[in-house]
């Protein structure tokens, strides 16, 4: 063996070695996929499903004004009971009142030109009807003042309680702006965050269910009540929120609470 | 030889930096399901602890609703204001116009029905019996536009009020975040109002695995880091709905100070002690 060949076998054994030690680095740098959460020590079975959940309740709503004010009382906090129809805040309605009592008086004036031409008895027609049109077209405007004037109260839907207030007198709001949050917490379901899409076509409405609360360390069961027909994305992953009816509302369940969820798909 | 040597070197540090070059996997863990429930968060005590901070028990962001700049701040940052009291004004003379104009049109409407008024009784005495009737109702409509005036000017005096900001309730001011001559927008939060002396403990990371265990009217002791100091307080609200903090699901949780010391100030950071039934 002489040096030339020696000096082959050494560079083919570096290259080997180089080539080993990207080959290595390059399977350790690929990024792990994220684990699934299996509820117990074995591997879930072929025919459920798993996910991430979040308590809900059934009934909830996240409530704004359509218009854009000030506030002028805010009468609930967080944690108040209340009913449909209770006051929840208010803004302040000095322009809108005197708005309605302008137009007020406007459908009034208009009526009384009315009254007066006819009375003339002279008029023609035309001008009667042109003035019954003056009439109508006030009582719409103090129609439509009225119903803004309505808007600035904003009233519970339901019974239930105050999960949140966003909102402080004298604060100014705008349409669409989130002021107060309520649900109604004798009903509770579980809503799930990351069921991914390979496994969504396994889903369907009215297949068992359980679901474990960390938080209680209890296990409820229940049905899939609903799935969702349009994804989302969580992390850049494609999702569908699949919504499980618990079977008995258990004690303790709190809004926002995580649970882990298994649907039984069957086969 | 000596080539076999540095090359062995030369293969052994590119083994070695090669793969401590190579960025290490990021991996999101999710936490399994444990079977037994966490009670590393329960001391054997009882005792439920949580970061919280000072928070007025009522605070206002306000602002206003119309864009004009700024006439006059009538208040400075820590001034005690009393409800109503004028904190700023922008100058709208505008506004002003329209008012002064709803004013005229109210003059011009008492006009009509003084006028309409006046020969009502002359008319009758005339035996023009048949027209008393229409001047009737000319009055009632002239008396209906000056109400519709007067409505008008109503509604023009309290657009102008949207060009001044007054305290909602007693309180401090503690931000002006606005000077004489500065263009306001609709919506932009021109001062902040706290009702400072009645100043609250707010959680801040309290998990829900620890909030089944706490209950209104609960004893907590609050250290408040910034004066080392203890103070004494009282659950007095939980929150029915979960808020993410730093990724986790948490519950707020607010407590009532027994006695709040001098210098407490809003934004403070306590560590809060709950005692809980075991």
């Amino acid at each position: 063996m002489d040096f030339r060949m020696k000096k082959n076998y050494l560079i083919a054994f570096t290259i080997l070695t180089l080539a080993l030690t990207l080959t290595a680095c390059s399977s350790s740098s690929t990024p792990t996929a994220i684990p699934t959460v299996v509820l117990s020590s074995q591997p879930a079975a072929s025919n459920t499903v798993t996910a991430s959940g979040q308590v809900v309740p059934v009934q909830h709503v996240q409530l704004s004004f359509p218009l854009t004010g000030v506030a002028k009382t805010v009468d609930v906090k967080a944690g108040d009971v209340i009913t449909a129809g209770q006051t929840l805040a208010t803004l302040d309605t000095s322009i809108l009142e005197a708005q309605v009592r302008e137009n007020q008086a406007d459908v009034a004036a208009a009526q009384t030109q009315v009254a007066l031409l006819r009375r003339l008895g002279t008029t023609s027609q035309e001008d009667l009807d042109g003035a019954q049109a003056q009439v109508d077209k006030a009582q719409a405007i103090l129609d439509s003042a009225k119903a803004t004037l309505t808007e600035a109260t904003l009233t519970a839907p339901f019974n239930g309680t105050i999960a949140e207030v966003d909102l402080s007198p004298a604060e100014t709001v705008v349409p669409g702006q989130i002021v107060i949050v309520m649900g109604d917490l004798s009903q509770f379901q579980i809503e799930t965050t990351d069921l991914s899409e390979r496994d969504a076509p396994n889903v369907k409405v009215g297949q068992t269910a359980t679901a474990l609360v960390q938080a209680l360390n209890q296990k409820f069961t229940g049905k899939v009540s609903d799935m969702a027909h349009i994804s989302s994305t969580v992390g850049g992953d494609v999702v569908y929120k699949a919504t499980i009816q618990l079977d008995t509302q258990p004690q303790g369940l709190l809004w926002g609470m995580t649970a882990d969820v298994t649907i039984q798909t069957g086969n | 030889m000596k080539h076999f040597y540095w090359t062995s070197i030369l293969i052994l540090v590119i083994l070695l930096t090669g793969c401590a070059s190579s960025p290490t996997p990021t991996e999101v863990v999710t936490p399994l399901a444990s079977a037994t429930p966490d009670h590393s968060f329960i001391s054997p005590s009882g005792i439920v602890s949580a970061s919280a901070n000072v928070v007025p028990a009522q605070t206002s962001q306000m602002g206003f609703l119309i864009s004009a700049p700024v006439k006059e701040v009538d208040v400075k940052e820590g001034d005690q204001v009393k409800a109503g009291q004028t904190l700023i004004v922008l100058d709208t003379p505008d506004l002003s116009l329209s008012v002064t104009a709803a004013k005229d049109a109210i003059r011009t409407a008492q006009d009509e029905v003084d006028m309409l008024n006046y020969p009502y009784t002359k008319l009758f005495q005339d035996g023009h019996v048949v027209h008393v009737k229409a001047f009737l109702e000319r009055r009632e409509q002239a008396a209906a536009e000056l109400d519709s005036a007067q409505a008008a000017l109503d509604a023009a005096q309290a657009t102008l009020n949207e060009g001044t900001l007054t305290a909602p309730y007693d309180g401090t001011v503690v931000t002006i975040s606005v000077v004489p001559g500065q263009l306001v927008q609709p919506n932009q939060v021109a001062a902040v109002i706290g009702d400072l002396n009645d100043l609250q403990i707010e959680t801040t990371d309290l998990s829900e695995g620890e909030i089944a265990y706490v209950k209104i009217g609960q004893t907590a002791m609050v250290h408040i880091k910034a004066l080392n100091q203890d103070v004494s307080g009282k659950v007095i609200a939980i929150a029915p709905k979960a808020n993410q903090y730093n990724g986790d699901w948490v519950f707020k949780v607010t407590i009532a100070l027994n006695q709040q010391p001098p210098s407490l100030m809003w934004g403070m950071s306590v560590d809060v002690q709950i005692q809980t039934e075991k």
